[in-house]
């Protein structure tokens, strides 16, 4: 049975078999991997735990890692240079940021999670949803139904014809 | 009395029971258009112009309710219109979106133009507003329980109009002018000059006056589990009941202010959660500040006021010009509680103070303030 605060370090694997380690207390930012060393009974004499994720790339997971590090370095987590920080590094295309909310809701590291899901609020906001869908590669599967639900919702604000630019 | 809308009932103040759960019929009288004074949010990446390679619809579900509550009402809506899924998630949360709100402020209401001015607290922005078909011909006299109070300028005949969807409930012509007016939320809409109170139930073909002219009621009223209560001009506390016949209200007890120094500031009563609350400032009217502030909330077992050091989590939004106050109370998920936000007295800015009286902000609004603001709560419930 290991602990977190037994575990000296966390081997983290990727799907494409790219390895990082990670110090005890880094890991302890994620929820899954405190669940999974607290279940874990096999772990090694020597306080290392090792922990596959099965649908991360390294690219990923090294962006993880350096968030994770960042965050845990109490020295220098503090205030508006950390937020500085958090900003330069969500700044990454789309897909990344996709990524990284599959990455965040896996290994369940809820500041990640926050810091991604402001990303995603800020692309969303001011745009209308045919927008959304855009930027997001999102199909609009409304049915009938819906779509006149939405119409009625929207009706009073767009008027007849410009709904049409709203949905 | 007339109802407008088909069989819609005014249940919407007891937004925390929802008897409609799925599918709300939302009307959206607003465009979101963003004020040419408001800075943009979005961050200035290379990446926002192009778009993604991915299936964003099957994002997470963790992920898209943490989302949603950093979005304000407009663009919530706009996230709702997206997809089945992403609108699935919307549904789900909506009411713990609607609790975790901070109010937004209706400003400009009086002009004549069909475009209004909305700020929103959460949002830190201003939308314009468009044709909220309610208001040609109807001032806004206030708004309480989520509704606009507004009054017909030629009949004077007040109406409760929800913003966010087409529920209207019509009042009859009152004898006496509206002062002061507020929704008890189980359906009463009353009104008080100083000297007299008149309500008004929804069904009731006329207004009942009830004459208090030995009391000097202020223009202060609460409504807690069923029972009315005011301050006089003395800031005496007085619980009203209805008599048997429900027809006149009569005085059941009394209570003397909580301190003997409230006499020149404003006393403002506010019906909180089930508590009641009385709100104390004083304005200086060189600086135009807000400072002397306190809040007291009523024992109803003891009968005393007990001075209160936090709110719990809450903010109370003021809006107030000269005597005319109105007031909501809000549980704000997250930023800043245990405040008072007051608007009204100084142009396009809102200042936000500490219980103990502490400036600890000033917000400025990138509109022009034209009448009362009011406080208003968006609400993706339709009960």
């Amino acid at each position: 049975m290991a602990s977190p605060s037994h575990t000296r370090t966390v081997t983290l694997k990727s799907c494409d078999d790219v390895e990082f380690v990670l110090d005890g207390s880094v890991a302890t930012l994620s929820q899954t991997l405190v669940s999974a060393m607290a279940e874990d009974s096999s772990s090694s004499d020597d306080g290392t735990f090792t922990w596959c994720v099965s649908n991360i790339t390294g690219e990923v997971l090294a962006k993880v890692v350096e968030f994770c590090n960042k965050h845990a370095d109490i020295s220098s987590s503090r205030g508006e240079d950390l937020k500085e920080w958090d900003k330069a590094f969500i700044s990454v295309e789309l897909d990344l940021l996709y990524d990284l909310i599959l990455a965040a809701d896996n290994l369940n590291i809820e500041s990640l999670l926050d810091l991604t899901a402001q990303r995603v609020a800020d692309e969303i906001k001011g745009k209308m949803p045919h927008e959304i869908r855009m930027l997001f590669n999102i199909e609009k599967d409304f049915t009938d139904e819906e779509e006149r639900e939405i119409r009625r919702e929207h009706a009073w604000a767009y008027g007849g014809e410009s709904l049409k630019s709203f949905l | 009395m007339a109802k407008t809308t088909e069989s819609k009932k005014p249940t919407k103040p007891n937004k925390r029971n929802p008897k409609k759960q799925f599918s709300p019929p939302i009307k959206r009288p607003w465009r979101s258009c963003r004020s040419k004074n408001t800075t943009p949010t979005s961050p200035s990446t290379a990446a926002t112009s192009s778009s993604s390679e991915r299936d964003w619809s099957e994002l997470p579900g963790p992920a898209l309710h943490a989302v949603l509550l950093l979005l304000d009402m407009v663009d919530h809506l706009s996230f709702r219109g997206t997809c089945q899924r992403w609108r699935s998630a919307s549904i789900l949360a909506e009411r713990e979106y609607d609790a975790s709100r901070a109010p937004s402020l209706l400003i400009s209401i009086w002009t004549h133009h069909d475009l209004y001015h909305l700020y929103s607290v959460s949002g830190g922005r201003t939308y314009m507003m468009k044709k909220l078909q309610e208001l040609p011909g109807r001032r806004c006299i206030g708004s309480s329980k989520g509704y606009l109070i507004l009054a017909d300028e030629e009949t004077e005949k007040p109406s409760l109009v929800d913003p966010f969807s087409t529920v209207r409930i019509d009042f009859p012509k009152p004898p006496h002018p509206l002062i002061s007016t507020r929704f008890s939320g189980d359906g009463v809409l009353f009104s008080s000059d100083g000297r007299l109170i008149q309500y008004c139930r929804p069904g009731d073909a006329e207004w009942t006056v009830c004459d208090f002219s030995g009391l000097d009621v202020l223009n202060s009223g609460g409504f807690v589990s069923g029972g009315v209560y005011t301050v006089t001009e003395q800031r005496q506390l007085v619980a009203l009941d209805f008599d048997r016949m429900g027809l006149k209200m009569t005085v059941l007890r009394a209570l003397p202010p909580p301190e003997v120094d409230l006499v020149d500031g404003v006393v403002h009563l506010v019906d909180s959660d089930d508590e009641l609350l009385m709100l104390y400032f004083h304005v200086d009217w060189r600086t135009n500040l807000v400072g002397k502030l306190a809040v007291y909330r009523l024992d109803f077992v003891k009968w005393v006021w007990m001075k209160l050091d936090s709110l719990g989590g809450r903010s109370l939004f003021v809006s107030f010009r000269r005597r005319c106050v109105s007031v909501t109370s809000m549980l704000r998920r997250g930023g800043r509680g245990d405040c008072v936000y007051f608007v009204g007295h100084i142009a396009k800015s809102v200042e936000v103070l500490s219980l103990n009286g502490t400036l600890l902000d000033v917000i400025n609004i990138s509109a022009p303030v034209c009448g009362l603001p009011v406080w208003i709560c968006p609400s993706l419930c339709i009960c």
